[in-house]
């Protein structure tokens, strides 16, 4: 019994993490613009995707035609990114990561001058061959364009959608970005199809090996299997959200970003291009809101469609409201309470409520901490 | 209709627009000579369901637009309506004709308003997004539920997750159409009342609305059931009209749509809200039925969605206000302007009284014992004893964060004091106050009770997830019984209860002081530092939130729009006339409150506070931001109003001339401590005050502003 309760357990934090990855997204949005970002389950939604047409574009052995225009276009969007980023990396310890970007930036720039010059999508063999002879590469591969695309959309999203009504209202903000929403889901049922879709890394050559079975670790006694996939989803997870809590706490843009979240004005007086940060800032969330995406699907083998993203970011937005929402431990914290409550419940007699079960503990604990577990109740001043 | 109308005139037009609805019901359901129906079916019901968005879309808006709470569960509370409704026609056979119709929406309704309640009276206290996400959270609840009622005993005819069908098709477009209208004209008709004027006071600065007598949390709540019971009628008339209902139906996203018709038809229109209601529910439909022949071939359900989507995203970024902002479109004239003939000497407040300051002998008006005040572990105010005589006009002094406008909100009832006690004319309004020892010991029982109760769910939910129970999910009750076996439970419930006790300690010593509100209607009225008028509203619709909080009639008669209301609403209008005269504003009347400048809107605060009628006012910094002409008029106001309304007056004040030239006595407070008291000869001789205030030293002053930034950074604002 215990054997079960601790896998149960491990099954859970995996299952928080992802939603603690998309709940970070929510939370630092939250955190500089007071504005609940809805379209950023549907960007998790669009991770899926994306990470799916890679994979079954290697697993297939050869990259048709859409799948050759999403990788490029997240190459595009990659060497953007770091473009845009020329000039922010003034700290020392932006300057390796500034030497790194640029590296990466001339490479993919070359290779992809020279693949256009060729003029044709069999020059991505290289890649291709690569990636199909080993499922770490394609998985690494798949994964960076899931969050090449979404932390671009995301931007996308903030500059065409977002900028403009800023400073028109919260009930504007929250609107139009119930629009956007819509507009993706929609928008990606009208493009992709409203078909089930479901995709496994194991599909790659190498992945089977890699990936089926469970890993058994023998503590006191007591010896616990975990499925390799969730663990891989797991330890991915985390490395994402201590990655963000790093740049959000050490970097130049992270005290930024802060600054931002505190006085907007103000920031923008002490010299801070606030359009600047904020747009990083749905770039990181969206980003992992893809990374989330991928791992979640890729790796496990759920089903998905077009509307995965309403419920599931809901859930996220939950997990992130209650840990305090613009706190972003908060947001992890809530993903994993979250996660373990669902996955524990979905196992009891009570699992035809597990869809209900999120919202149940929210409205209890707002009930007695009406600002999240870790957030500051703020008075409003007399 | 015009108020001035004679009542007769009134009941006339409700009778006729009935029968005129029941005929056009019978007209549009009859089939012409040759045996075709007059409205196609599909038509028809495209008809009742535009009516059932509207009726929606119009009670939300009672809750986002009138009162500025974000509901975005509505769905929720229609879905109960309807299957509340479809139960009554389900179990009882012979009630399945027209009466049964009323009979079921009338308890749909009534189901939906005590989920409304329910609902409301918890997750109220929240704001903004948190209330949003509770309401949000309550309408998926409510959907989990009942898309599994088929495993619940006694509830099994509603199908769980396959939905509920065979429902009699009752509705017709008298009863769709009847709702719409009646939720229009509920509307608004509460929107042109003294009592809709609160809705508006709290939707513009719930705090303001609290001081100036409005009871907030009653006045959300009241919104929310209402709201809420029009949702379930329509669900109920939905049900009868759909025959069949889907737990999934009512999700999230129908909840959304709701929200998005309120928004974009402008938050607090009627009108708009109902032209977006009727348009964005019957577009889909005709653009489903225009799917054929031509169109077919070029046309993919999908684009409607993505349209949709474009429509919305842009009709924000074009038009934030929405269709029609606040505006409304009426078919009546604008109720008719108060009758000069209405009298309103009511004796108390008529201008010619005029009672003579400082009896000596008549008993305070304040009382304030050693009042304390600590955030964390910051003492803002500490012996805090202020004693107030009737009529005096007292200032209050001291350098910035010396817990001046603490003060004024442990007077207020906006702060309770963490000891010491306030007596405002005889009665304790705050402050320590304990329970008889029956009543205290009652309470502690009580709350027990409550926790080992959460305690024992909490507990049976964590019981069955970490052991591995099976139990088919028909018997789950079952779980609560085997629950009371299981140490783990009985661990959760005396742990809950043993803390609740613990913390008891705390909670249940002093009898709660008096919100902010009551403190209002006792006779307590206020201005505040930072101005909070109703930014939105006018000038003589801010004035008149003064009188809100101490109507006599009711709700139903603002709904109804009776005679007794209309009389009422005279009377105040013109006692606001009258304060406004008094300050020389009456040409502002209808000039909105943002609009007026600095000096206008700190005088309209005054107004406002006049018009409830206090025997105290409380000036926080009447004269900030004031020229010194104006600062003269000022004072000869504040004297003015103290000689005609019979008050007493105390003021927070930096400007010296002022505070010197017109108050009787001065109390002066440094970190929170009354440091001098007298008049103001004394006060200004006093080596204390002299060190601490007004000395010259200019280093110390500087030092108390970085000590307390917050409140101090507050007051230049």
């Amino acid at each position: 019994m215990i054997e079960l309760f601790l896998n149960k357990l491990i099954l859970g934090i995996q299952l928080g993490g992802v939603y603690a990855l998309v709940a970070v997204g929510y939370t630092i949005v939250y955190g500089v613009l007071q504005f609940i970002n809805f379209a950023h389950g549907d960007v998790y939604m669009v991770g899926a995707f994306m990470g799916m047409f890679v994979v079954k574009g290697f697993s297939e052995g050869s990259i048709s035609s859409p799948v050759a225009m999403v990788v490029v276009l997240g190459m595009i969007l990659i060497v953007a990114f770091f473009v845009s980023m020329r000039g922010h990396w003034k700290d020392p310890k932006g300057a390796a990561v500034r030497l790194v970007g640029f590296a990466v930036a001339f490479a993919l720039i070359g290779t992809l001058v020279k693949l256009f010059l060729k003029g044709g999508v069999l020059l991505f063999k290289p890649i291709t061959a690569l990636a199909a002879t080993n499922v770490i590469i394609g998985g690494i591969v798949a994964l960076t364009v899931a969050v090449a695309w979404c932390a671009g959309l995301g931007v996308l999203i903030e500059r065409t959608a977002y900028k403009p009504v800023r400073g028109t209202g919260r009930l504007t903000a929250l609107i139009t970005a119930i629009g956007v929403s819509l507009l993706i889901e929609n928008g990606g049922q009208a493009v992709f199809g409203s078909d089930i879709h479901a995709y496994s890394l194991k599909d790659l050559p190498g992945g089977k090996q890699l990936l089926t079975g469970t890993l058994d670790l023998n503590l006191v006694g007591i010896t616990l299997s975990v499925s390799k996939g969730q663990l891989i989803v797991l330890l991915a997870t985390t490395a994402l959200v201590l990655a963000l809590t790093y740049i959000v706490r050490y970097t130049k843009f992270g005290k930024a970003m802060r600054a931002v979240a505190f006085d907007r004005d103000a920031a923008a007086l002490m010299g801070i291009n606030t359009d600047t940060i904020i747009a990083f800032t749905f770039l990181l969330g969206s980003g992992l809101a893809g990374a989330a995406g991928f791992l979640n699907f890729g790796l496990t083998g759920y089903t998905f469609d077009t509307n995965t993203g309403i419920m599931f970011g809901l859930k996220a937005f939950v997990a992130a409201v209650l840990g305090g929402i613009g706190n972003l431990y908060g947001a992890v914290l809530g993903g994993l309470v979250l996660g373990l409550a669902e996955m524990f419940v979905g196992g009891s007699p009570f699992s035809p409520y597990r869809d209900a079960i999120a919202f149940i503990i929210l409205i209890a604990i707002l009930l007695f901490r009406p600002s999240g577990l870790l957030g500051k109740n703020t008075v409003e001043k007399v | 209709m015009p108020r001035s109308a004679p009542f007769l005139t009134k009941w006339l037009l409700i009778v006729g627009s009935v029968f005129g609805l029941w005929a056009l019901n019978r007209f549009l359901n009859s089939t012409t000579s040759a045996g075709v129906p007059i409205l196609h079916p599909t038509f028809l019901r495209i008809l009742y369901l535009c009516a059932i968005s509207v009726t929606l879309a119009v009670s939300l808006n009672l809750v986002n637009g009138f009162t500025g709470q974000f509901s975005i569960g509505h769905a929720g509370f229609m879905a109960v309506g309807a299957y509340a409704g479809a139960a009554v026609t389900h179990v009882f056979p012979a009630l399945q004709n027209q009466f049964g119709l009323l009979i079921a929406t009338l308890f749909g309704a009534f189901v939906a308003g005590m989920f409304g309640y329910g609902v409301g009276v918890p997750s109220l206290r929240l704001k903004g997004d948190y209330l949003a996400i509770v309401t949000l959270g309550f309408g998926e609840i409510i959907r989990v539920f009942l898309a599994n009622t088929d495993k619940i005993p006694g509830l099994n005819f509603m199908g769980g997750s396959l939905g509920m069908s065979n429902i009699p098709a009752l509705t017709n477009f008298f009863w769709t159409i009847g709702l719409a209208v009646l939720v229009i004209v509920v509307s608004r008709n509460l929107k042109r009342s003294l009592h809709g004027l609160a809705f508006l006071s709290v939707r513009e600065d719930e705090i303001a609305a609290n001081a100036m007598g409005v009871n907030t949390t009653k006045i959300k709540v009241t919104a929310f059931v209402l709201s809420a019971a029009f949702a379930g009628a329509a669900g109920s008339l939905f049900a009868h009209s759909e025959s069949y209902l889907d737990p999934k139906y009512f999700n999230f996203t129908f909840s959304i749509n709701i929200v998005v018709m309120v928004v974009l038809g402008g938050l607090g229109s009627i009108t708009g809200t109902t032209i977006t209601a009727i348009f964005f529910t019957a577009l889909p439909e005709l653009l489903r039925n225009a799917n054929t022949g031509v169109i077919k071939e070029y046309y993919k359900d999908d684009y409607r969605l993505v349209a949709f989507a474009l429509l919305l995203a842009l009709t924000m970024l074009l038009r934030p206000q929405g269709l029609m902002g606040k505006r409304e479109w009426t078919l009546f004239k604008k109720r008719a302007e108060d009758l000069p003939s209405v009298g309103f000497g009511e004796g108390n407040d008529s201008l010619s009284s005029n009672l003579t300051p400082q009896s000596s002998t008549l008993p305070p008006v304040l009382k304030c014992l050693d009042v304390m005040k600590r955030f964390g572990g910051l003492v803002a105010v500490d012996g805090f004893h202020v004693l107030l005589k009737p009529g005096e006009l007292v200032g209050m002094i001291g350098p910035n964060g010396a817990g001046k406008t603490t003060a004024f909100n442990l007077l207020t009832g906006v702060y309770e004091p963490t000891s010491g006690a306030v007596i405002f004319d005889g009665t304790q309004i705050s402050g320590d106050n304990p329970y008889p020892p029956q009543t205290r010991s009652l309470l502690l029982a009580k709350d027990a009770l409550i926790t080992a109760l959460g305690a024992y769910l909490v507990g049976t939910v964590i019981y069955s997830c970490v052991s591995s129970l099976n139990v088919p999910p028909a018997e789950l009750y079952k779980v609560f019984g085997m629950a009371l076996k299981s140490g783990i439970v009985w661990t959760v419930i005396i742990g809950s209860v043993a803390y609740s006790l613990f913390t008891a300690k705390t909670r249940r010593i002093n009898q709660p002081g008096m919100p902010s509100y009551q403190c209002s209607n006792q006779g307590i009225s206020r201005t505040f530092q930072n101005i909070r008028l109703f930014q939105e509203l006018t000038v003589l619709e801010n004035i008149l939130v003064g009188s809100a909080g101490k109507l006599k009639t009711n709700l139903f008669s603002a709904i109804f729009g009776t005679q007794a209301m209309f009389r009422e609403e005279q009377i105040a209008r013109a006692k606001a006339r009258r304060i406004l005269k008094q300050f020389g504003m009456e040409r502002l009347e209808n000039e909105q409150a943002r609009n007026l400048p600095y000096g206008d809107q700190r005088r309209l605060e005054i107004a406002r506070a006049l018009m409830t009628g206090p025997k105290l006012l409380l000036l926080d910094e009447p004269a900030a931001g004031m020229n010194p002409q104006e600062k003269v008029q000022l004072m000869s106001l504040i004297r003015q109003i103290r000689d005609d309304f019979n008050l007493t007056i105390l003021l927070i004040e930096h400007d010296m001339r002022l505070v010197m030239g017109i108050c009787e006595r001065i109390y002066v407070l440094e970190y929170g401590r009354i440091i001098s008291e007298g008049t103001p000869e004394q006060v200004r001789n006093d080596p204390k005050v002299v060190a601490a205030y007004l000395g010259v030293e200019v280093e110390d002053e500087q030092n108390e502003m970085s000590v307390n930034p917050g409140i101090g950074g507050a007051v230049d604002a």
